[in-house]
C-alpha cells in the first residue's frame, strides 16, 4: 500500500465521512422543498404524486418521446420499475386546443435485467410530435403500488408541491 | 562610491536582519511554490490525463475506491463482478474495447494484477503513448505468453531489483502476511517508465490468478468455466464521435449500468475532480499557511527597517548634509527594501523548486507518478511581482519617515 | 566672493513665541579667503553656518553662496549646491560609524556631481597622514584621526567652501593646533574658501581675518549651545 499518498487520501476522505463511499442522502438534514438534482439523460423532472413519492424524466427528441420512471427526492438517482407494458398519454402540444394520444412502450435496460412488464424506461413516436417543442399531457400509472394521475409540462417540468 | 553601493552597504551594516528578512522571505515563497506546483501537477495529473481509460467497469461499491484501485493501485476492490456481464456490456453500442483485470495480490509491496495481454498492445496509458519494452524506451524482454510469466512496471522492477529470467511467489491480498502462492512466476519483460502509476504494478495473465495454489476450486474452475468466472473490473474504451469528444451514450450506459444490481460504470475524470473538491481544502490550509508565513517575513522586514530607521536618523541626516536630497535618503530605505525582498523571492523560487524536487522524488516512490521539479507554475509566474509589491509597501512607511527627516534636529541631537 | 550676505534675518519659534537669532547687516567672504569667527556661546555662529549650508531657510535677506541666490531656492537644489560646491565638518566629526576610513571619504564626493575616484580618496587620505588607516573604521581612529578623515572627506569632492563648526572643540591643544594648520594648509593647496567657526582664542589666533560675531550680528541671544 502506498503509505504516503493512501494515507493522505484515506484521512481526508474519511474524514469526510467518505461522502463519496455513500449514496447521497439529500433528505436527512435538510427539508428539501425543490428538486436540484440533475437528469441523467438531460430531460426534464415531473413528480408523479409529490416530489417525495416519485418522478419521471421526460426528454423529447424530435419526434420521439422518452420516459425514466425514478424515485422519489432522495431516491432520485435509482429507476423505478413499474408492471405497466405501455403508457398512454394525452398530450397537448403547446397552441393547440385538442389533446392527441400517444402510446409509450417499454424498453426493458437489459444491462439491469429489466424486461417488460418490469421496466423503468418507456418510448414512444410520433410524426406529429416532430415539431412540438412544448406540450401539457396527463396519464395514469400504477406506480409504487398506487394508481397515480399524473401530468407532464414540457419543458418546465411540473411540482405538485410548488404549486401547492 | 555611488547610490547601489550605499544600499549594498547599508545591508551588510545590518546583515543580521537583512539576512533574516531575506531568509524568512524565502521560506514563505518556497513554501508557497512548492504546494502549488505540487497541486498543480497533482490536480493535472489525477484529473486530466485519465491514464487512458475512458471509464471502469467495476462492482457496486465507492466509485472513488474503484477508481484508486484500478487505476493507481491503491486501497481494495469493493467487490468483483461477472464475466458475462462485462461480456454483455462490451455488446454495447457506444463500447469499443474492454480490458478485463483481476487486483488482489501483491509481491514485496508492489500490487500483482492480472490482466489480458491486449492491455499492453490495445490501450494508451497517455493520449498518443504506448507500452514498450524496447529496450531504447528502457524497457526489456517482452510481453508475458505461457502461463506462469510476468511482466513489471519500470518503478516496481528498479525498486525490487527484478530482471528477466527472476522469478517469484505471488502473495495472497494487498497487505504484508497474506499467503503465499507455491506458483513460481517468472519476469519476461520489464516495462518502460511510462510517469504513471503503472509503474508500479506486476502484471500476470488473467487466467494464471484462477489457477494460483491455494485458490479454492471456485475459484480455480473460473479460469474454463466463463459463466462462473467473476473479474474485478475492465477498463473501458469508449467510441468517439467527430471532434475525437466521447460518444453521448456514454452518459446513457452509464445511468443503465449504474440501475443494475451487478456493477456501475465510473467515469474516473467525472470522480476525481469531487475528490479534489473534498481535499480541496487541504491544499487551501497548506496555503494559507504558507502565505501567512510570507506575510509575516513581510511584517518582519517592515518592522526590522522601521527600528533600523531610529538607529540611523544622524547617519541619514550626515548624508543629507553631505548634498543628498530628500527623494535619494527615500531611494535608499526602499531600495534596501526591494532588494531583501527580492533577494528573498528568488532564493525563495530556487529553495520551492528544490522542496518539489524532494516531493516529486517521495511521490514518484510512492505512486509511480512522475512530477516535475522543473514545473513552472502559477506562483512561479506571480511570485516575484507580487511579493516586490508587497516588499514596496513594506519599505514604503520607513522611506517616507527618512523622507521626512530633519537634519538639524538628527545631528544636533549627538554634538 | 564665495559668501555675500546682505540684511539676513533668521528668526526661531519656539511654541507661540518667536526669537530673532540672526539680523546680520551685510557679510562677506572672498574667494580661497580664510575666516575665523569668534564670539560666545548661543550667539548664533552655527546659525549662520547652516543658513550658508543651506539647512536653514532665513526669514529675510539675501544669501548668494558660489553666485547662487539661496533664498527663494527649493530644499533639493539647495541639496544640489551644497553636495557641489559645500562641504562641512563638524564638532563630533559626524562620521559614519560602519564605513571606514577611505569608504567615509569617498561618501562626502557621493551626490557631487564629480565623483572622486578613489585614486582621489588615497591621494586626500595621505596628505592628512592617514595613508596607513585606510580600512579602519571610526572606532579604530583615535579623535585626532577622526578628525583628519573629516577634513578628508571634506576635500575630496574639490569643494568652493569649507564650513567648519568647532572642528577641534573636541581636540586637545596640542592636536588642535595641528588640526588647523592642517586645514588651511589643505584649503590654501585645494583652493577653497574656509570658514571656521570657534569660541577658542587659540584656534581664532591662527587666522589673518578674525571676525568678531558680536559685531557683525545685531542681536543680542540667549547664552547656552547653539
Amino acid at each position: 500500500m502506498n503509505k504516503f499518498c493512501f494515507g493522505l487520501l484515506a484521512v481526508m476522505v474519511g474524514w469526510y465521512g467518505g461522502s463519496l463511499y455513500a449514496e447521497d442522502d439529500c433528505c436527512a438534514t435538510v427539508p428539501v422543498k425543490k428538486c436540484e438534482h440533475k437528469a441523467a439523460h438531460g430531460g426534464i423532472f415531473n413528480a408523479i404524486g409529490s416530489c417525495k413519492t416519485g418522478h419521471v424524466e421526460v426528454k423529447l427528441n424530435g419526434g420521439r418521446l422518452q420516459f425514466w420512471l425514478l424515485g422519489g427526492c432522495c431516491e432520485i438517482k435509482r429507476s423505478v420499475r413499474v408492471t405497466a407494458r405501455e403508457i398512454t398519454l394525452e398530450v397537448i402540444p403547446d397552441g393547440e386546443k385538442k389533446s392527441r394520444l400517444l402510446t409509450l412502450k417499454a424498453v426493458p435496460n437489459e444491462l439491469a435485467d429489466e424486461k417488460v412488464g418490469d421496466c423503468s424506461h418507456f418510448e414512444g413516436q410520433a410524426d406529429w410530435l416532430s415539431p412540438v417543442k412544448q406540450f401539457a399531457a396527463t396519464g395514469e400509472l400504477f406506480f409504487q403500488g398506487k394508481l397515480y394521475k399524473f401530468r407532464i409540462e414540457y419543458p418546465d417540468g411540473f411540482d405538485p408541491d410548488e404549486e401547492n | 562610491m555611488n547610490f547601489g553601493a550605499l544600499v549594498i552597504k547599508s545591508l551588510r551594516q545590518h546583515w543580521l536582519s537583512t539576512v533574516l528578512a531575506m531568509v524568512s522571505i524565502a521560506l514563505g515563497v518556497a513554501l508557497v511554490n512548492a504546494v502549488v506546483s505540487l497541486r498543480e501537477q497533482t490536480h493535472r495529473s489525477f484529473t486530466e490525463e485519465g491514464l487512458g481509460v475512458d471509464a471502469v467497469l467495476g462492482p457496486k461499491g465507492s466509485p472513488l475506491q474503484i477508481i484508486l484501485n484500478s487505476m493507481y493501485h491503491l486501497e481494495e476492490m469493493p467487490g468483483k463482478i461477472k464475466w458475462t456481464y462485462y461480456r454483455k456490456v462490451l455488446n454495447d453500442e457506444v463500447v469499443a474495447n474492454g480490458i478485463p483485470f483481476i487486483t488482489g495480490h501483491c509481491y514485496g509491496g508492489f500490487r500483482v494484477n492480472a490482466i489480458e495481454a491486449r492491455f499492453f498492445s490495445d490501450f494508451e496509458f497517455l493520449p498518443g503513448r504506448h507500452f514498450s519494452f524496447d529496450p531504447v524506451d528502457g524497457g526489456q524482454g517482452r510481453m508475458f505468453q505461457a502461463h506462469d510469466e510476468a511482466v513489471a512496471g519500470a518503478e516496481a522492477a528498479r525498486s525490487l531489483h527484478l530482471q528477466p529470467g527472476m522469478s517469484f511467489n505471488p502473495v495472497c491480498g494487498v497487505n504484508p502476511g497474506g499467503m503465499v502462492h507455491r506458483d513460481r512466476i517468472r519476469f519476461v519483460g520489464i516495462l518502460a517508465p511510462t510517469g504513471t502509476p503503472h509503474d508500479r504494478a506486476i502484471y500476470i495473465p488473467l487466467t494464471t490468478f484462477y489457477t494460483l495454489s491455494g485458490h479454492s476450486s471456485e475459484i480455480q474452475e473460473m479460469a474454463v468455466n466463463e459463466e462462473r468466472r467473476e473479474i474485478s473490473g475492465a477498463y473501458l474504451k469508449i467510441k468517439r464521435i467527430r471532434g475525437g469528444a466521447l460518444h453521448p451514450g456514454i452518459q446513457d450506459l452509464k445511468y443503465n449500468l449504474n440501475q443494475s444490481s451487478q456493477a456501475q460504470l465510473i467515469i474516473p475524470n467525472e470522480v476525481l475532480p469531487q475528490l479534489f473538491g473534498i481535499i480541496g481544502w487541504v491544499d487551501r490550509v497548506l496555503l494559507g499557511v504558507a502565505l501567512l508565513v510570507t506575510l509575516l517575513a513581510l511584517l518582519f522586514l517592515f518592522v526590522a527597517l522601521v527600528s533600523a530607521l531610529r538607529e540611523r536618523r544622524r547617519d541619514l541626516a550626515l548624508l543629507r548634509c553631505l548634498g543628498a536630497t530628500r527623494r535619494t535618503v527615500f531611494g535608499l530605505i526602499l531600495s534596501e527594501s526591494l532588494f531583501i525582498t527580492a533577494g528573498g523571492a528568488i532564493t525563495g523560487l530556487l529553495l520551492g523548486h528544490g522542496l518539489v524536487m524532494i516531493g516529486c522524488e517521495l511521490i514518484r516512490v510512492e505512486t509511480g507518478l512522475r512530477f516535475s521539479a522543473g514545473y513552472l507554475s502559477t506562483a512561479d509566474i506571480y511570485s516575484l511581482p507580487v511579493i516586490l509589491a508587497l516588499g514596496f509597501f513594506a519599505g514604503l512607511i520607513p522611506a517616507i519617515q527618512a523622507y521626512r527627516l530633519g537634519v538639524l534636529n538628527n545631528l544636533k541631537s549627538i554634538s | 566672493m564665495v559668501v555675500a550676505i546682505k540684511n539676513l534675518t533668521v528668526h526661531y519659534r519656539t511654541g507661540t513665541e518667536t526669537f530673532t537669532v540672526l539680523d546680520i547687516p551685510e557679510w562677506f567672504v572672498g574667494r580661497e579667503e580664510q575666516v575665523a569667527i569668534s564670539g560666545p556661546s548661543g550667539s548664533g555662529k552655527s546659525t549662520l553656518l547652516n543658513v550658508i549650508a543651506g539647512l536653514l531657510t532665513p526669514a529675510y535677506g539675501s544669501v548668494i553662496i558660489c553666485g547662487r541666490e539661496l533664498t527663494g531656492l527649493g530644499e533639493a537644489a539647495r541639496d544640489r549646491l551644497r553636495a557641489a560646491h559645500l562641504a562641512y565638518i563638524f564638532q563630533t566629526f559626524n562620521l559614519l560609524q560602519g564605513y571606514t576610513a577611505i569608504e567615509n571619504v569617498l561618501l562626502g564626493a557621493t551626490f557631487s556631481q564629480g565623483k572622486a575616484t578613489r585614486n582621489a580618496a588615497l591621494t586626500l587620505l595621505d596628505e592628512v597622514g592617514l595613508g596607513h588607516r585606510l580600512h579602519h573604521k571610526p572606532a579604530e581612529l583615535s579623535i585626532g584621526e577622526q578628525q583628519r578623515v573629516a577634513i578628508a572627506r571634506a576635500l575630496v569632492k574639490q569643494p568652493r567652501l569649507i564650513l567648519a563648526d568647532e572642528p577641534t572643540g573636541s581636540l586637545d591643544p596640542r592636536h588642535a593646533d595641528e588640526v588647523i594648520a592642517l586645514l588651511r594648509r589643505s584649503c590654501r593647496k585645494h583652493r577653497c574658501a574656509l570658514i571656521v567657526v570657534s569660541h577658542e582664542p587659540g584656534v581664532v589666533s591662527a587666522f589673518e581675518r578674525r571676525d568678531d560675531f558680536s559685531r557683525l550680528n545685531r542681536v543680542m541671544t540667549r547664552g547656552g549651545n547653539e
